[in-house]
């Protein structure tokens, strides 16, 4: 679990600059460290879809309960006419 | 807390969203067009917030107008060089390549670990706090939830470690 740590806070840039380097320094010369690396930072982007789809969901359920406010309704279809 | 900002969300679209269906209208789009511009707009504004709330120096109605103009002169001509507002090239562009590019590896995973990704996206993406996430996920305590989180960070790691070939769509 603290190498997950370790690379989550390199990651997300959490890691001061001399920390960092050394870092840098044993991913080159340990190809599995930077592939476990290079993994962990797809996680995240993976999790930010993930979070995006969500909140595309939210939205849509927002818009939808605001188009049976007939003033808010009334007020698109007229731009749109 | 949470009701106060969905009362927020809800005021921003409402006072923002007639605005940017104005503005899809002239630029020649319909309705449907001009709510996914908006939503993709009013996405891009709310991460702004949580990374960097202080780089917006104008009201968010002015802040998503602005980005969904942006998103819609993108839509309809990629090679388009434009001066984005201040620091948001990057994350407009990172926006566009999450549409395009997610959905299979993001269905592949889901079938492994929905509570995994909830809990992740609850502290990565959301930026809830520990107290919050084990309130509303059900964990013990904020220290589960923070032991948690790197398993199933780890855990998600390995199933994309075993699913390389996916990796194509997100290079």
């Amino acid at each position: 679990m603290l190498e997950v740590q370790e690379i989550d806070r390199y990651i997300l840039r959490q890691m001061p600059a001399e920390e960092s380097a050394v870092f840098q320094a044993r991913m080159l010369i340990t190809p599995t460290l930077k592939t476990k690396v290079r993994h962990q930072r797809i996680v995240h982007k993976i999790v930010k879809w993930f979070g995006r789809e969500q909140q595309r969901k939210q939205l849509e359920a927002l818009y939808t309960s605001l188009l049976r406010d007939e003033k808010f309704k009334q007020e698109i279809e007229i731009i749109f006419k | 807390m949470e009701q106060t900002e969905n009362k927020q969300l809800e005021q921003i679209y409402r006072e923002t969203f007639p605005k940017v269906a104005r503005l899809v209208k002239q630029l020649g789009g319909d309705l449907s067009a001009a709510k996914d511009i908006f939503h993709d707009a009013l996405i891009i504004y709310l991460e702004k917030c949580k990374v960097n709330a202080s780089h917006i120096h104008t009201s968010p109605q002015s802040y998503i107008v602005g980005i969904a103009r942006i998103l819609w002169t993108r839509k309809f001509n990629d090679e388009l060089k434009y001066a984005a507002l201040d620091d948001d090239t990057e994350l407009i562009s990172d926006f566009y390549q999450d549409k395009v590019n997610a959905k299979p590896l993001l269905q592949q995973l889901r079938y492994a670990g929905e509570r995994c990704l909830q809990l992740l996206q609850a502290f990565y993406y959301k930026q809830w706090p520990a107290q919050k996430i084990a309130e509303r996920l059900n964990y013990g305590s904020p220290h589960s939830v923070s032991v948690q989180k790197y398993k199933c960070l780890e855990k998600v790691r390995e199933q994309i470690k075993q699913t390389e070939a996916y990796e194509e769509y997100i290079a």
